[in-house]
């Protein structure tokens, strides 16, 4: 069922799908490139996660900060979306779309790889909600509410802030929620989809907070105290996450690790990750810190490499001291309970 | 569970989700606008149906910021020289969401009494128990990409039945336009994509409408498909000589596959002369019904009224006015058994057989 005895891991965020379509691999296929596939999964004891419809910018590889027509991003979405659902129908019976918490237990349980459809910036969404209806309907159950860019929602923590030679960056970059992002929040809680606040920016994590019935939820995020990139969580908003029983996601991103926040795989040590773990633990307690790995969208330490070195991790925590019932939290529990408390199933 | 004398009918196509959006009228509230709301459906004994999700294509630009009518509609389709440029795949897709999202809402915000079907055994429980059966539906399938992929997350959001083309071409097949008289034979047959498009549909088991296709499209589909032929919403070509209806050569093939054919309750595809004309008495339905039922037998007839997007005879109005439908149809001899299969039994069989449950 795991890797080396060790529980498996939900992981909080990929991109895999992305990968998946601009390399051409297939996900049933050992690859070297890229982090996740399910040989490699299966390698590193990680059971499943949130994968991320996220829209890049038409005919650009990288993030900008322009706006996205809806009907651009729907398409997309459209496709992104039909592509995960055909996972699950090619894997015959080793992937599954996963709709409730329990379903992920299972999966945990039994050893089927969890597929939780998630949504990285709402550009695909129009402000009547007509569209998160359909992909509800669908299966989708998370929205990050923007990616690193504005859209009609809110906006998010800009990309130019996160470079190294900027740093300290607040995450309060900008204007909160626009109004229809405040009705999104409505309609999410209403539906019972998560609302995932990594990428926001601080005002608009605020609005969030003042607004949302559920528990607060960073699916991939650090601590600002160690790397203070504006992708990261500040101690008042960790303090926000614990008081709504929320989780964070450990992010193995090496620039939101490291205090300098360059991008040097080679000499950024799981020890590091740890860190952040003990200083989220600190803040949050035990049953508010989960994995949020990133893969196939940024560069991990070395030493992890890619899902298959997943335990290298697993085994730095253990040697920290964290024991066998905090480790099945850290690896999945805590967001099983979270989703529970969100979903409501 | 019936409100009239006779039983409930499903219903194998209607626009009524296009007819809310455009008119704003609600799906709860009794209007005079339209053909389908709760309450006339309710009072005509109308238990659910096929809901299209059908994307207009943009206004012409002379037309630009006024909306065609009925008339002007049915011509700028009458003729392929007229028919609009195919529209882009992200509009199409834009609006289908615009308008599932829609009929979803419309099944949260009736508090249990109407229901997003996805099984042949949810409609039946439907017309036993009353719960307005909505069953979403495809009438074009320009949200369509040609890899599959938009498919999938509509099927996974509840959508069991697609109509490859309305009257004009897509990157799948071609419609008939809608001239008179006219054989259905009036272009080409699906594309490659579309041959695909329709072994995908047999491996989700989605059903295929074959109402507004080419001849050669129905043909393709009839070689290639491993399920019962279906035409939601289409009459008998002897009787009214519409390329939108069926020649008895199609008719047989239908009841060769166990299909089905839905009743169109058009004047223009029910009248011999083919005019819009409201005033057509319901003998002629009753004609049509008749010669459905002659040619596939009692098993493979139901109705497809197209509430909401055609124009209704003067006599039956709207959806309250089905009964008295139901009874011209019942004078001509059908035994209550009959009369079940006809109002929703053949529908309820036909989708088990593609659906699988």
């Amino acid at each position: 069922m795991s890797a080396q005895g060790f529980p498996p891991v939900f992981d909080g965020h990929n991109d895999t799908i992305l990968s998946l379509n601009r390399t051409g691999r297939s996900f049933f296929e050992k690859s070297s490139e890229g982090h996740l596939d399910l040989p490699r999964a299966k390698e590193g004891g990680v059971g499943g996660g949130f994968f991320a419809v996220y829209i890049a910018d038409r005919g650009a590889d990288q993030p900008t900060d322009d706006a996205l027509s809806t009907e651009y991003a729907q398409s997309q979405a459209l496709s992104m979306l039909g592509k995960l659902i055909r996972l699950e129908a090619e894997s015959q019976g080793q992937c599954k779309i996963v709709r409730t918490a329990t379903e992920i237990q299972e999966c945990m349980d039994n050893g089927t790889f969890a597929i939780l459809l998630h949504i990285e910036g709402a550009e695909p969404l129009d402000a009547k909600g007509d569209t998160l209806e359909v992909f509800y309907a669908a299966g989708l159950r998370s929205v990050g509410i923007t990616h690193s860019r504005s859209n009609i929602f809110g906006h998010g923590v800009t990309w130019v802030r996160s470079r190294p030679d900027t740093l300290p960056a607040s995450p309060d970059t900008g204007p909160g929620l626009t109004d229809a992002g405040k009705d999104l929040v409505r309609h999410c809680n209403k539906l019972g989809v998560m609302i995932d606040l990594s990428h926001l920016n601080e005002k608009g994590f605020w609005d969030v907070a003042a607004l949302s019935e559920h528990p607060l939820v960073a699916t991939h995020s650090n601590v600002h105290a160690l790397s203070s990139v504006s992708r990261n969580l500040t101690d008042k908003q960790l303090n926000a996450i614990k008081e709504s029983n929320g989780v964070v996601g450990l992010n193995y991103a090496v620039s939101f690790l490291r205090e300098d926040g360059q991008r040097d795989p080679d000499n950024t040590p799981v020890s590091l990750m740890v860190d952040h773990i003990d200083y989220l633990v600190d803040k949050l307690g035990i049953n508010g810190v989960a994995l949020g790995s990133d893969y196939d969208g940024t560069t991990v330490p070395s030493e992890i490499g890619d899902a298959a070195g997943q335990p290298v991790l697993i085994q730095g925590l253990r040697d920290r001291g964290y024991d066998d019932d905090a480790l099945a939290k850290l690896a999945h529990r805590n967001w099983v309970r979270v989703l529970r408390d969100t979903w409501g199933s | 569970m019936s409100t009239t004398q006779f039983p409930p009918v499903f219903d194998g196509h209607n626009d009524t989700v296009l007819s809310l959006t455009r008119s704003g009228r609600s799906f709860f509230k009794r209007s005079d606008k339209g053909h389908i709301d709760l309450p006339r459906s309710q009072e005509g004994g109308l238990g659910g149906g096929f809901f299209a999700v059908y994307i207009a294509d943009p206004s012409p630009p002379q037309q630009e910021g006024q909306r065609l009518s009925a008339e002007q509609v049915l011509s700028r389709y009458s003729d392929e020289s007229t028919w609009p440029e195919p529209m882009s795949l992200e509009f199409a897709q834009s609006r289908a969401l615009s308008l599932l999202g829609a009929l979803i809402r419309l099944e949260e915000e009736s508090r249990g009494t109407a229901k997003i079907v996805r099984t042949a055994a949810e409609i039946q429980e439907c017309m036993d128990n009353g719960t307005f059966a909505i069953l979403l539906h495809f009438e074009g399938a320009e949200p369509l990409d040609t890899a599959g992929d938009a498919l999938e997350v509509f099927y996974a959001a509840g959508v069991r039945s697609l109509g490859i083309t309305h009257s004009r071409r897509n990157t799948f097949a071609t419609g008939v336009p809608f001239k008179f008289p006219s054989s259905p034979d009036t272009g080409a047959g699906l594309t490659d994509v579309g041959k695909e498009l329709v072994r995908q549909c047999n491996r989700r088991k989605l059903m295929l409408d074959l109402s507004h296709i080419t001849e050669k499209g129905f043909w393709d589909v009839a070689a290639i498909t491993d399920a019962p032929l279906v035409a939601t919403h289409s009459n008998a070509h002897v009787l009214s000589e519409t390329p939108r209806n069926l020649t008895d050569k199609q008719l047989d093939a239908v009841k060769e596959s166990r299909g089905m054919v839905g009743l169109n309750f058009h004047v223009g595809f029910l009248r011999s002369d083919g005019k819009a004309d409201s005033d057509t008495p319901l003998s002629v339905m009753a004609d049509h019904l008749e010669r459905l039922v002659e040619k596939t037998g009692i098993d493979c007839v139901g109705l497809g009224s197209d509430y909401d997007g055609a124009m209704m005879p003067d006599e039956l109005k709207d959806a309250a006015g089905l009964p008295k439908l139901m009874s011209e149809i019942q004078s001509r001899g059908y035994s209550d058994d009959d009369m079940r299969k006809i109002a929703h039994g053949n529908w309820v069989r036909v989708l088990r057989e593609t659906w699988g449950e």
